[in-house]
C-alpha cells in the first residue's frame, strides 16, 4: 500500500493538496456476516462511549483540574455546613442568597461524585474557569486536489452471510453501499480549476457538469 | 482489536512500514508505504480465519 501527499501549508483558505496518490495491490477480503455485525455493534458501543465522555478543560492539567476540584469540594462543604448550621439554629438566612445556596447543593452533588468515582462528568458550577468555550467551528476548509491519482485497485471481496443471525439494517446499508459504488458515477476532471471560487460558482461548474443539480444532495452518497 | 465482550475480534499485521515526513515553509510532504497488510479474523467459528491478504501473484516467464 502507498499513500503520498502534497500540501500547501501556506494556505489558509483552502486544504490545497499538490498531489494526492493512492495505490493498493491486489487485496483478497474475505468477510462473514457474524464477523460484520460484531465489529459494527464493536463501532457504536466506541461511539457512544465517546459521546458520554465529559468535555474535559483541555488547557489545563489534569493535576490542576484536580486541585480546583478539591477546593470547590471543601468550599462547598464549608457551606453546606453553615448552612445546616444556620437552618438548625433558626437563625436568619441572610448569610446565603437562595442562588448560593443552590451553588452549594451542587456542588455538594459534584463532591459526591468525586467521592464515588474519579471519572465523572463535571458540573461547572463554581469551577467557571474551566467551562469549555461554547463557540465551536462547525465549518471545515474546502479541499483542493492538483492531482487526485487513485491508481487502479483489485479487491476480491467474499462475502457470506449467516442467515437468521442478524439482519442489522446498518450490515444492509453497508452492502447496498458497496453493491453500487461500481455504478458511481464519479467525473472529476471537469471541476472547477481554482479553488478560490465561492460556493455558487462552483455549484454552478458542478451542475453543467454532471446535469443534475439535486444529486450534490442525494443521500445516497456515491451513486445516484 | 478486542471487543467490550471482551473477545478477540481481529488481528492486524503490517510488514515493511516506511513513514517520509518533510515539512518546509510552503509544503508538507507525507508518504507511507506498507510492504504487506494482513487482517486476521479471531472469531472461534470463521470460516475465514484470514480476511484481509495480498494478492501475490507469480509471473512465470
Amino acid at each position: 500500500m502507498h499513500l503520498s501527499v502534497v500540501k500547501r501549508v501556506d494556505m489558509e483558505e483552502v486544504d490545497f493538496f499538490q498531489y494526492f496518490g493512492f495505490g493498493v495491490q491486489e487485496l483478497d477480503i474475505q468477510v462473514e456476516g457474524e464477523f460484520l455485525a460484531r465489529f459494527l455493534e464493536f463501532v457504536n458501543v466506541i461511539n457512544n462511549s465517546s459521546v458520554m465522555q465529559p468535555k474535559e478543560p483541555l488547557q489545563l492539567e489534569d493535576a490542576e483540574v484536580r486541585k480546583q476540584q478539591l477546593v470547590a469540594k471543601e468550599k462547598a462543604q464549608h457551606e453546606l455546613a453553615t448552612t445546616d448550621k444556620d437552618k438548625d439554629k433558626g437563625k436568619d438566612k441572610e448569610k446565603g442568597t437562595p442562588k448560593d445556596i443552590r451553588v452549594s447543593v451542587r456542588e455538594r452533588r459534584t463532591s459526591q461524585a468525586i467521592d464515588k468515582q474519579d471519572e465523572i462528568p463535571i458540573e461547572w458550577v463554581g469551577l467557571e474557569l474551566f467551562r469549555p468555550s461554547a463557540k465551536i467551528s462547525a465549518e471545515s476548509k474546502p479541499l483542493y486536489f492538483g492531482v487526485f491519482h487513485l491508481n487502479p485497485i483489485s479487491i476480491l471481496l467474499t462475502f457470506t452471510p449467516i442467515s437468521g443471525v442478524r439482519s442489522d439494517i446498518t450490515i444492509s446499508r453497508v452492502l447496498n453501499f458497496t453493491g453500487a459504488i461500481e455504478n458511481a458515477p464519479i467525473k472529476l476532471k471537469y471541476l472547477p480549476p481554482s479553488p478560490f471560487r465561492s460556493k455558487p460558482q462552483f455549484l454552478n461548474v458542478y451542475k453543467q457538469h454532471v446535469g443534475i443539480g439535486e444529486c450534490i444532495h442525494a443521500e445516497s452518497g456515491l451513486h445516484r | 482489536m478486542i471487543d467490550d465482550t471482551p473477545q478477540e475480534l481481529l488481528y492486524l499485521s503490517l510488514e515493511g512500514i516506511n513513514i517520509d515526513l518533510v515539512i518546509s515553509d510552503k509544503n508538507q510532504y507525507f508518504e507511507v508505504t506498507i510492504a504487506k497488510a494482513q487482517a486476521d479474523n479471531m472469531l472461534y467459528s470463521t470460516i475465514y480465519p484470514i480476511m484481509v491478504y495480498p494478492n501475490i501473484k507469480v509471473r512465470k516467464e
